[in-house]
């Protein structure tokens, strides 16, 4: 095998293939050497799909013989490697959503996202670990075992979308894809110390994705780069015809001077030092750079998990109805302890004599939640706020207190509940050497300038794509 | 609001096909209960004059053409035709 070193951007991809430094298939016996001697222990990938890489990764190559740097026109992916969480259906390969009640379930067709991707020029390595049917906080409700956090092995990724998130810290793919019905891509990135897009919901379809909590659920992806995170977003977004829930926007550009809030109501809240502290030096980078900032106050997004958890349940209990043992694989006696709290406390607040005093109040305090956050973006352009209350935590730590657990997610619930789009940003490591960040959280298909901010932060801040030692 | 109790739990659980032993019954009983006790804050808001949402995208009736494709058509002597969906075990 050739000597060098794995890239870690879309770009170092394709001008390493284009300058003939690595071909397709040689970037895949790389991968997969790595993949092999290493995923025993950290258990990100739950299927390797090394027949589906080579073949993709040989038209690649063939590809770009051919055609040269014009390949990149018609494939403007082409070489870059995506590790898909174990929630997005692809043909012929076995799809499990972290479960076992899907142990053996090969889906006959494949995610809009999936096909995308895959027509753009990706080549698929594998399906990558997650909470059973994307519960979870921290990807230890996976029925395949948790998995461990690269960059320290006692410590948890972050979920649900756990396997996509330490594919990327431990340089097993180039990109991944995960799921976000609150928070389940952004915690996974920023304790694996990535990017993760959480769209604007509407933009990007989840056609083939299996659903989980059906007005909240959004499909987004991983990467290295605020550049990558980008032109990933242009091939996945837009209507397919077969998600009614899609809307087709222009692509809208930034505006020039940008102005961020800075929600007192959130860093108020429990937040740990270290996670302050780095976001108060996130924010002095922005103000040289010229950013403005506002203090802004959204009051009742402190009752955005307790919202969350009457909504997000009682839509899974109905979701996870199909999974009757007779349309698709086992039996329900499968469903791990995660998934029965949901289903039950879902019939509960859905339950005679309970609907009004739940569903119907939390749907109600779901608008009111929505009307603060657009009184805001009539005075800011985008928001900014930890993922997570704390840096990544040991395993262990939560899995007997699942109201602990799930209030992980406290700032990450607000984006989901209002079907606005939210990027969480890599930005220095913690005294343990554990990867931190923030989350820029804009207005409804303000994609474009959360990642505009990203780009000018990378500049200013000099980030520099890292990977864990593995 | 008054205390999730055992009989909420396997009550529900009923209602939801779900199969818990003994133990699984005590032990959600004491965890939803929490759960139950810290949603339940959601009472000190006023929403008397709020509509609720069910959805964010505004969107009403979304239609698309209704063509005919082969995908969609009955494939082989009036039978839709695919590959086993379970294989592997």
């Amino acid at each position: 095998m050739t000597n060098f070193q794995l890239p870690l951007t879309i770009k170092e991809t394709q001008e390493g293939l284009i300058g003939k430094k690595f071909s397709a298939v040689e970037l895949i016996d790389s991968y997969l050497t790595r993949i092999n001697k290493y995923n025993k222990k950290l258990n990100i990938f739950l299927t390797v799909t090394q027949e589906v890489a080579y073949t993709q990764a040989k038209k690649a190559d063939r590809l770009i013989c051919d055609y040269g740097n014009k390949a990149f026109a018609d494939y403007p992916l082409l070489g870059v490697t995506v590790a898909h969480k174990d929630l997005f259906l692809t043909k012929g390969v076995r799809t499990t959503a972290g479960s076992k009640v899907l142990e053996s379930y090969i889906p006959p067709y494949s995610a809009t996202v999936v096909e995308k991707l895959e027509k753009a020029g990706c080549i698929v390595l594998g399906k990558t670990n997650c909470d059973a049917w994307a519960h979870g906080s921290s990807g230890e409700n996976s029925d395949y075992g948790p998995t461990k956090n690269p960059w320290h092995k006692e410590y948890v990724p972050g979920g649900s979308s756990s396997g996509s998130g330490a594919a990327l810290a431990a340089n097993f793919s180039l990109i991944a894809t995960g799921t976000d019905t609150c928070g389940s891509i952004r915690l996974p990135a920023n304790y694996s110390y990535s990017y993760g897009l959480k769209p604007t919901y509407g933009a990007v379809s989840r056609y083939g994705v299996v659903a989980m909590a059906s007005s909240l659920d959004t499909v987004g992806h991983l990467g290295r780069c605020a550049e990558d995170m980008e032109k990933v977003f242009q091939i996945t977004k837009g209507a397919d015809f077969k998600d009614s829930t899609l809307a087709e926007r222009k692509k809208e550009s930034p505006k020039a001077r940008i102005r961020i809030g800075i929600p007192g109501d959130f860093f108020a809240n429990g937040v740990d030092g270290e996670i302050n502290k780095n976001i108060q030096r996130a924010i002095e980078i922005f103000k040289k750079a010229g950013i403005e900032f506002r203090e802004i106050s959204l009051p009742y997004t402190k009752y955005a998990i307790s919202v969350y958890y009457i909504i997000q349940p009682a839509e899974v209990s109905s979701n996870l109805s199909r999974y009757d043992g007779i349309r698709y694989g086992e039996s329900r006696n499968l469903f791990g302890e995660e998934a029965k709290r949901r289903i039950m406390l879902g019939t509960y607040v859905l339950s005679s004599g309970y609907y009004d005093a739940y569903y119907l109040k939390a749907m109600k305090v779901r608008s009111k939640i929505i009307d603060d956050l657009n009184k805001v973006f009539d005075q800011v352009d985008a928001i900014i706020a930890p993922v997570a209350p704390t840096p990544p935590f040991k395993i262990g730590e939560k899995v007997d207190d699942p109201l602990k657990m799930y209030l992980t997610d406290i700032f990450a619930a607000t984006a989901n509940l209002s079907g606005t789009p939210a990027l969480a940003v890599p930005f220095g490591f913690s005294k343990e050497k554990l990867p931190l960040g923030f989350q820029l959280m804009g207005s409804r298909f303000s994609e474009y300038t959360l990642f505009a901010l990203a780009k000018l932060f990378e500049e200013a801040a000099g980030y520099k794509a890292k990977v864990a030692n593995l | 609001m008054a205390k999730l109790s055992k009989t909420d739990v396997e009550r529900v659980a009923k209602l939801a096909k779900l199969t818990l032993t003994a133990g699984e019954t005590d032990k959600f009983q004491k965890q939803l209960a929490k759960i139950v006790d810290y949603i339940s804050q959601l009472e000190e808001v006023e929403t008397s004059d709020l509509r609720p949402t069910s959805q964010t995208t505004g969107l009403e009736n979304v239609l698309r053409v209704d063509e005919i494709k082969p995908s969609n058509c009955l494939s082989q002597d009036g039978y839709f035709v695919v590959d086993a969906v379970l294989i592997n075990k």
